[in-house]
């Protein structure tokens, strides 16, 4: 039983169904043994008695008239019914008379036995295992005259009702084969959808699936619990999707602002939290805007709140047109928008500048007019920004300063942008201005810019050469130095027209050198951006060709770390333009980390010593030894060497007696004017023409 | 009368009663049954102590016959040896009614009688000339055919 219950239902129907088929064919296999015995039975006496009848009737006279050998002869018909084993003939004393045995028979005669127990009675019979007893009176007329005996081997009927049991069997085994594989159709169409429904449920309980259905089932009860179990997962689902929906409009309220369809305060609370922590990760410096609609009161209450809250959807559009889509604005207040501009810059310098340009593009974009419910309304923001990095990170630290900068800005006279720091603000404003007044300089006033020469001198204080430099003579802010305005033109772009103004105005200066006779070899700085330009090489081209000068005393310096970014490029550059002659220098030398490698497959001609090495080459040993390094390997890859920012003798002894080629500094000479430069070139260019002369 | 009957008479006096319950006769309401002998008796007193045996009255025998007596009535009429003499004339005299004509004289059955009783040891055997049961509208039961020789007549 305990195994029973372990049975899968299916197995449990199969079983008791196998079980109810095999007792009832076996009771009704019995029931129709016994009844067929019983017809055998009867159908065997009867037939017998038939007989015993008709020989009764005919032996009556043989009886009556004593005659053994007729009545035996009679008997003998008896043969017709080769079961019949033995019939004796008594007279009505009881006396035997007559007798019959089948050929075959051997001698067991019991007859005397049956003639006491029938010699009373009216026809009787009765059965033992293998024999049908059976007395029949012979009478004639009224009057008993004897009696028939006959015993009656059962063989025949045994053999018969043997033969039924196997039919019957056969039968019964064949019908429950058939029940065997009906089972299977019955498992098909009962058990097999209730096992598909308990799958079912089974996938919907483990894997939440509210959207399985399951199916088959006919139009019974199973079918029915299937089409029930459908409805009420699909109502799960239904209520499921429901209270999903409510989340999320829960989740709208929660983090949305319902008019604009911004984050609200909340989420912006949280992005900005995440923000912070990135921009630590990375490094990078990003901005937080405060911004607040000017005069928005007046708005609302003169002209109602609908009108007030159209403005606010209109600004709240303009936003997001305006912005990236990693900037997330807000709404915090009435007419307060928070906007957060993850990632602007590594450079604090740079970010400050972006939030800047993002800024007024917001202040303009918003100080636009709307057109509302036919009426044109103007509003302007007030703007307050702060920068956040990993020297500022306090999340409601930030918030405060956007908003206390938001209300200077409201303070300074509305629809400005306002930084929080003045020092970040100065940075911002600075840097848009260097590119404006840069770009006025490039554009329209080039006299503005002007190029200086530092003489590059031998061990002798002779002039070979001199490095180009170019001087900013701001006409309100006086002398701008490289430092401050190279890095905002690096990242304006404005380094391309810069550099080649500087390269053709050196090109120039060359030409009239070599014209004049004068051999002097001029350094150009070149930047990285600049150098790894598609347009580098043809525009340098141009340049030399257009000046008419032997390129071979033209001197391009680049720095170590251009070597870092796109080796093979570099490579590609130099190679070309070394075909005309160009030379190549190394500036900065010492400074990255460049690798003997790179510098065997460059087709260079010089190194530059940083002057940070030179500086201390007296004072610090460690100093000493790199620089004494770099010019023994110069020597081993037969390239020349020039110290930049000697302002010393001992330094430049030091140099020399180490074996440098060139120098280059204060010592010998701060970078000149043109006129100035040419001056000295009279004493002390080794070949010029006031040494000639 | 006190003479005594042999055997064979004994049993043929028993064989006459007998042979009512194996002969039908077209008149059925004739009973009792008659048993006629014909010339002198052989069975002595022995057909009336079976008459008397059977009880019932549904047998009346009856000899000796007187010479005009008629015969017609008779159910079996045996015709004893000493009758041999004027047998066609007896026989002719019953030949239209169904009169079952029983004897023991040797080839009864073959000159018209109906049941001849011939000896084998202490057995009696039966002729039967069944032309003439049938002409005389007697049926012998088939039991009884079993045993007899069926004879026609000559």
């Amino acid at each position: 039983m305990h195994r029973y219950s372990h049975l899968s239902v299916a197995k449990k129907i199969r079983l008791m169904i196998m079980l109810t088929t095999a007792g009832a064919l076996l009771l009704a296999s019995a029931v129709f043994v016994s009844v067929e015995v019983q017809i055998s039975r009867s159908a065997l006496v009867e037939r017998v008695q038939v007989l015993t009848e008709i020989v009764s009737t005919h032996v009556t006279a043989a009886l009556s008239f004593d005659d053994v050998q007729t009545a035996e002869s009679l008997l003998k018909s008896m043969t017709s019914e080769p079961d019949i084993l033995e019939a004796h003939i008594y007279d009505r004393d009881g006396h035997h008379f007559a007798s019959y045995r089948a050929a075959n028979l051997s001698e067991s005669y019991k007859g005397h036995e049956i003639h006491e127990q029938f010699l009373k009675g009216q026809a009787q019979h009765y059965f033992t295992r293998h024999k049908l007893y059976l007395a029949s009176p012979i009478k004639l007329g009224n009057e008993i005259i004897g009696q028939l005996h006959i015993q009656v081997s059962l063989n025949t009927l045994l053999k018969q009702i043997g033969v039924y049991i196997l039919g019957v069997l056969a039968i019964l085994v064949g019908v429950l084969l058939l029940v065997y594989l009906l089972t299977f159709y019955l498992h098909r169409r009962i058990s097999g959808p209730i096992e598909q429904l308990l799958e079912g449920m089974k996938v919907v309980a483990e894997e939440q699936d509210y959207s399985l259905r399951i199916k088959g089932g006919d139009n019974d009860e199973i079918g029915a619990i299937i089409q029930g179990f459908n409805g009420m997962i699909g109502h799960i689902e239904k209520r499921n999707k429901e209270i999903k929906q409510k989340n999320q409009e829960v989740e709208q309220h929660a983090f949305f602002d319902a008019l604009t369809e911004l984050p609200n305060r909340r989420l912006l609370m949280l992005q900005l939290e995440k923000e912070v922590e990135r921009s630590k990760r990375n490094e990078s410096t990003g901005a937080l805007m405060y911004l607040d609609l000017d005069h928005f009161k007046i708005i609302n209450d003169s002209l109602g709140h609908s009108t007030g809250d159209d403005l606010l959807v209109n600004v709240s559009q303009r936003l997001k047109k305006l912005l990236r889509s990693v900037d997330m604005p807000a709404r915090v207040g009435g007419d307060e928008f928070v906007i957060i501009l993850p990632e602007l810059d590594q450079t604090v310098a740079v970010a400050a500048n972006n939030a800047l340009l993002v800024a007024e593009s917001i202040r303009s974009s918003i100080s636009q007019p709307y057109e509302i419910d036919g009426r044109t309304l103007h509003t302007s923001p007030s703007i307050g920004i702060t920068l956040f990095n990993s020297d500022n990170c306090n999340t409601s630290d930030i918030i405060k300063q956007a908003d206390l900068a938001m209300y200077q800005a409201k303070d300074d006279g509305r629809n400005l942008v306002q930084f929080f720091a003045d020092d970040m603000q100065l940075l911002a404003v600075q840097r848009l201005q260097i590119e404006e007044d840069l770009r006025f300089a490039l554009e329209t006033d080039l006299e503005q810019l002007e190029i200086y020469f530092q003489p590059q001198v031998d061990h002798a204080g002779g002039i070979q050469g001199a490095e180009v430099l170019l001087r900013w003579h701001h006409p309100q802010k006086g002398n701008i130095s490289p430092a401050t305005f190279v890095p905002v033109a690096e990242t304006t772009g404005l380094i391309h027209p810069l550099g080649k103004w500087v390269l053709s105005e050196a090109c120039k200066q060359l030409a009239v050198w070599q014209a004049q006779g004068i051999k002097l070899q001029l350094a150009v700085n070149v930047s990285p951006n600049e150098f790894l330009h598609a347009d580098f090489v043809a525009s340098t081209l141009a340049i030399i060709n257009s000046s008419g000068i032997d390129p071979s005393w033209l001197e391009l310096e680049i720095t170590e770390g251009v070597l870092l970014r796109n080796i093979d490029e570099v490579v590609r550059v130099m190679v070309k333009l070394k075909r005309y002659g160009i030379q190549f220098a190394v500036d900065d030398f010492g400074t990255g980390y460049s690798s003997l490698q790179y510098l065997k497959t460059l087709p260079l001609s010089k190194l530059k010593i940083d002057q940070s090495f030179v500086r201390d080459i007296t004072t610090d040993p460690n100093d000493a030894a790199i620089v004494i390094t770099i010019i023994a390997m110069t020597k081993h890859l037969g390239l020349e060497v020039i110290a930049e920012g000697v302002e010393t003798e001992e330094e430049r002894n030091f140099l020399y007696n180490n074996g440098c080629d060139l120098f280059q500094g204060y010592f010998f000479s701060k970078p000149l004017t043109l006129n100035a430069f040419e001056a000295q070139l009279k004493t002390k260019h080794p070949m010029s023409p006031a040494d000639v002369a | 009368m006190a003479e005594t009957v042999t055997p064979e008479y004994q049993l043929k006096a028993v064989l006459l009663f007998k042979l009512t319950k194996f002969t039908a006769w077209p008149q059925t309401e004739n009973r009792p049954y008659e048993i006629c002998v014909y010339g002198k008796s052989p069975f002595g007193a022995m057909l009336d102590r079976l008459e008397q045996r059977s009880g019932d009255g549904s047998v009346k025998v009856r000899y000796p016959l007187k010479v005009n007596a008629d015969l017609n009535s008779c159910n079996i009429l045996f015709i004893s040896g000493a009758a041999s003499s004027h047998l066609r004339s007896i026989l002719l005299a019953v030949s239209y009614s169904p009169v079952l004509t029983i004897s023991d004289i040797k080839s009864f059955a073959n000159v018209g009688g109906m049941i001849e009783l011939t000896n084998q040891g202490s057995h009696v055997r039966f002729r039967i000339n069944l032309s003439a049961t049938k002409r005389a509208q007697i049926q012998i039961a088939s039991p009884l055919l079993e045993l007899a020789t069926i004879v026609s007549e000559d």
